[in-house]
């Protein structure tokens, strides 16, 4: 590497700021296409080049080299300050953000929450004194002035946190000073336009004046670059001196151009006004934006949709599947029995868990779409009879619970994580249930009866932002087929009994598509919707009926949000030192005893007692006429947003600390089949993992709450009538409760934890 | 519907490209010291090391013009000068431990952990507060081995807690602006006068 090479290559990627400033750089990209089509004249691509171009200027300043650079050349961090005051809020606000952003934003948000906000009195009041020229002046020179003091500047020099403040106030008030300087539309001016040149000239006297004294002061300002290794040959004064004038002469012109086309603009005769060509029908007025589009349909897309639609694509998928599967047996079976060196104790623990929840949050149900153990059945269909009903008795989710909570003891009473034997089995296991499950009996009854994996989906696949649902409800009405749920002779209709006029949410969906296949009228799609929307409605579903009313899908719920922490918790250090105190106490307690008793009090009493807790506080102080076990139907499912969050970050966790693990488990299994040389494979690869990992971690849990507050505040309203104080006291022992997983939830990420499916651990 | 996908799919090829590895960042200089025609500057952030992660830089500069060298192999070891500060072990990010060094022995700089890519530098974990000394090998081809040395004060961790209180403020500030919303609406739906009308 040259030093070239080396300096070009200084760049750093800052999570939540780059975040920030893609997905602004996206809702104004949506925004301004919707609004062009109502105001050409007044969004055209130069406005959007000015908006992404002042975004992509905020990336260069805190991410390219110069910040790198910066604490070593003050010349190259008055450039960087130069970009954030000067350049970036300028081309900002001449991208007029205010309709695009707001068209650009979900339509929820911006009819529920920014449209109310940015039409409350007190905020417009307090965003006219902000934006009036004299504060955004003062603003502006005063944050220049005092971050140029060198204690400030120094502080901000050692601490990385100062500095990220730092920049902050420079764009805050650089943005409050453009603003009457540019005008951006819809605001109107609260000065006469002649005012802006004194109102320019004047912030350059003092850019002029605190320029001078850097590039004439014959002494270093800022210790801390005199104690810095000198790059090249300039020492720290020259360099003080070079950052002076790099302020002064850029940094005036910037102010300088503007004063003279206002002045030019000023000095020419004024231009008769024409109005913009306005299309009929359409208003400018924000209340009217957006206007609603389509609702996305995955099964629309262009050449996508028919690939995701066609029965191939499906198997092909799931043949792969299958092939994984089978070689993740045949390595669980007769490879070496170290979880990190084996694929049975890398892939279905780390990466399928993993992924799998990222396409639920991402897209919907994909893996029941791409399922390896339905792929099995449906050849066994050809040879097998599958023409009994499955037992009336059984027609329930109660054998899931039950393989659901078997399974989290098992999980960690045996470590089954760490056992590439016992996962093979397991795997094995699960082929040959749904083979002769479905095999013998008629439907998906595996998947709907017995799959616990197909159970915690289904759990997931409530906070979805897709959901196979009918296009237009009134082509159902007149179908007299139903076709989605009976079938026809070529094509098998639901084998969940989901019919879908009916269809409310994603619970018991596998996403197989078959309804989508069925419809004659072309009728059914895989549609965007708003994730968690169903919290808090108790609605009625087809094949399920009101989740308030199953005790066995409650159940499921309880051992999924519960066991979300409990099988967290179980991986980090206290909790597991906890476990071998208690079976120490207990005259050497065998662990599988031990783990029992774990999860019974954590998944069985403790909920027990909290969730009655709940209901009878509701109960007493919320004057609530209903019995505290149907209270606690109703609020129990609020609170699934927080289990799902958890399992999210757990899961998530474990992929990005362990995503390269399988590379050299596959260098080792084709040094085996003497298809590489035999060099020892890398045992420690590198992974995702990325120090702010916590803060994504914090921040999916802090959605789950807030997500969870909102559903427990929605049954609360319903139960409790509209008035608002009645619907408080029922809701607020179950936000209590929500708090309480919150709060475990915060203390389990902060754990020193297992670093399963590595070497270390 | 098309531009859904496309942002979805930006947002997945972000997040990959986001989750880079564990960066050292340049930071505060500890020491510096000129030997065998070589100056190399050993820089820290936190400016004022804790207990827990540290990111640990090294450049390594021709004494005479400055020069970046980019080219040499860089190792370091760090010990605690008073032994009793070994048994603690410091919080860390779960996350971050996976690629962060904690054998202090002998552990490597290089180029792809820094930010500033003419640095050498390794993220290591501190596991306990105390003096420590550290000793940094600069190995270039064909040149004799640099050696330097210096103390570092490692200061006790602080909470955890405290270097992520800001994502605690999201959801009463989510809260505050729901209830804010709400109660616009609701303001909105009453009729002025109704009251006296009813009355």
């Amino acid at each position: 590497m040259d030093v070239n090479d080396a300096i070009y290559g200084s760049w750093s990627f800052r999570l939540e700021p780059v975040l920030l400033l893609f997905l602004a750089g996206v809702v104004y990209l949506r925004g301004w296409f919707r609004v062009r089509r109502l105001a050409p004249g007044r969004f055209d691509g130069w406005r959007l080049c000015c908006f992404e171009g002042g975004l992509f200027t905020v990336f260069i300043a805190i991410c390219s080299p110069l910040d790198a650079f910066g604490s070593l050349l003050l010349q190259v961090h008055m450039v960087q300050h130069l970009l954030l005051m000067m350049v970036a809020p300028a081309l900002l606000l001449l991208g007029q953000p205010y309709l695009p952003l707001l068209s650009g934003m979900p339509r929820w948000l911006a009819r529920d929450v920014a449209g109310p906000l940015l039409t409350s009195p007190w905020l417009k009041q307090a965003g006219r004194r902000l934006t009036h020229p004299a504060v955004c002046w003062l603003a502006y020179v005063a944050a220049t002035l005092l971050w140029h003091l060198p204690p400030f500047y120094e502080l901000t020099l050692h601490s990385s946190a100062w500095h990220e403040f730092e920049h902050a106030c420079f764009l805050t008030t650089a943005l409050l000073f453009w603003w009457p300087v540019i005008q951006p539309w819809p605001s109107r001016p609260r000065w006469p336009r002649w005012a802006m040149i004194p109102y320019l000239l004047l912030a350059d006297f003092e850019n002029t004046a605190l320029s001078a004294f850097l590039s004439f002061y014959d002494r270093v300002l800022y210790p801390t670059y005199e104690r810095v290794p000198r790059l090249g040959n300039i020492s720290a004064v020259s360099d003080q001196n070079i950052a002076g004038a790099i302020m002064w002469v850029p940094g005036s012109l910037l102010f300088l151009i503007p004063a003279g086309v206002i002045a030019w603009q000023f000095l020419s005769p004024p231009r008769r006004y024409r109005p913009m060509p306005v299309p009929a029908g359409s208003s400018l007025s924000p209340a009217r934006y957006p206007s609603g589009p389509r609702r996305t349909d995955l099964l629309r897309l262009p050449y996508l949709g028919r690939v995701l639609k066609s029965l191939v694509t499906r198997r092909v998928i799931q043949s792969v599947l299958f092939l994984l599967a089978a070689a993740i047996v045949a390595d669980g079976f007769f490879g070496p029995q170290v979880a990190p060196l084996n694929l049975a104790g890398v892939l279905p623990w780390i990466h399928w868990r993993g992924f799998t929840v990222i396409a639920l949050v991402l897209l919907g149900n994909v893996f029941c779409y791409a399922c390896p153990f339905t792929f099995l059945r449906d050849i066994g269909r050809k040879f097998l009879p599958a023409d009994r009903n499955w037992p009336r008795a059984l027609r329930s989710k109660w054998i899931a619970v039950l393989l659901l909570a078997i399974y989290l003891w098992a999980y960690e009473a045996f470590s089954l994580w760490n056992s590439p034997w016992l996962t093979a089995w397991i795997i094995v296991g699960y082929f040959t249930a749904a083979f002769v499950i479905d095999g013998i009996f008629r439907g998906a009854s595996f998947c709907k009866y017995v799959c616990p994996i197909g159970q915690f989906h289904f759990f997931q696949a409530w906070f979805s932002p897709f959901e196979v649902r009918v296009r237009t409800p009134d082509v159902c009405r007149d179908c007299r087929s139903h076709a989605c749920i009976r079938g026809d002779k070529i094509q098998r209709g639901c084998e969940l009994r989901l019919f879908q006029p009916r269809k409310q949410s994603n619970q018991d969906c596998t996403f197989c598509l078959d309804c989508v296949r069925a419809c004659p009228h072309d009728n059914v799609g895989v549609i965007a919707v708003k994730p968690a929307a169903a919290l808090g409605h108790d609605l009625s579903t087809s094949g399920v009926g009101k989740i308030s009313r199953r005790l066995d899908l409650l159940a499921i719920f309880t051992v999924l949000i519960f066991g979300a922490y409990a099988n967290a918790a179980a991986m980090v250090s206290p909790v597991a030192g906890f476990l071998e105190w208690f079976r120490l106490s207990f005259g050497l307690l065998p662990y599988p005893v031990a783990v029992a008793w774990f999860y019974v009090v954590l998944v069985m009493v403790l909920p027990g007692v909290l969730l009655g807790a709940c209901g009878w506080i509701s109960q007493t102080f919320g004057n609530c006429r209903l019995a505290i076990k149907d209270i606690i139907s109703q609020f129990l499912v609020d609170l699934a947003p927080l289990g799902a969050a958890m399992w999210l970050a757990h899961f998530m966790f474990h992929l990005f600390a362990a995503s390269h693990a399988p590379i050299p488990i596959l260098q080792r299994i084709l040094t085996d089949l003497h298809w590489l040389p035999a060099n020892l494979p890398a045992w420690h690869p590198r992974s995702w993992a990325f120090p702010e990992w916590l803060d994504v971690e914090f921040f999916l849990l802090d959605l789950g709450f807030l997500v969870s507050l909102l559903g427990l505040w929605r049954t609360a309203r319903r139960l409790g009538g509209t008035g608002s104080g009645a619907a408080l006291r029922l809701a607020l022992p179950w936000m209590g409760a929500a708090l309480v997983l919150f709060a475990a939830g915060v203390w389990i990420l902060f754990q020193p934890m297992q670093m399963r499916g590595l070497m270390m651990q | 519907m098309k531009s859904r996908i496309q942002r979805l799919a930006g947002f997945c090829l972000v997040w990959f490209v986001l989750t880079g590895t564990c960066r050292a960042d340049g930071g505060t200089v500890q020491f510096t010291a000129i030997r065998q025609g070589l100056q190399v500057s050993v820089f820290t952030d936190p400016g004022i090391p804790s207990a827990g992660p540290l990111d640990l830089s090294v450049l390594v500069q021709d004494a005479a013009t400055h020069a970046a060298i980019l080219d040499a192999e860089v190792r370091a070891t760090l010990a605690p000068e008073t032994p009793k500060t070994l048994p603690a072990s410091a919080w860390a990010p779960p996350l971050c431990a996976a690629n962060s060094t904690s054998n202090l022995q002998s552990f490597q700089l290089d180029h792809r952990a820094a930010q500033n890519r003419l640095y050498y530098a390794a993220l290591v974990q501190i596991p306990a507060a105390g003096r420590w000394r550290l000793e940094v090998d600069v190995l270039r081809r064909g040149t004799q081995a640099v050696s330097i040395e210096g103390a570092l004060q490692v200061a006790d961790q602080v909470a955890p807690w405290t270097s992520y209180w800001h994502l605690f403020l999201f959801p009463p500030l989510a809260i505050g602006l729901f209830v804010a919303v709400q109660s616009r609406r609701s303001a909105r739906r009453t009729p002025q006068g109704a009251s006296s009308e009813i009355a």
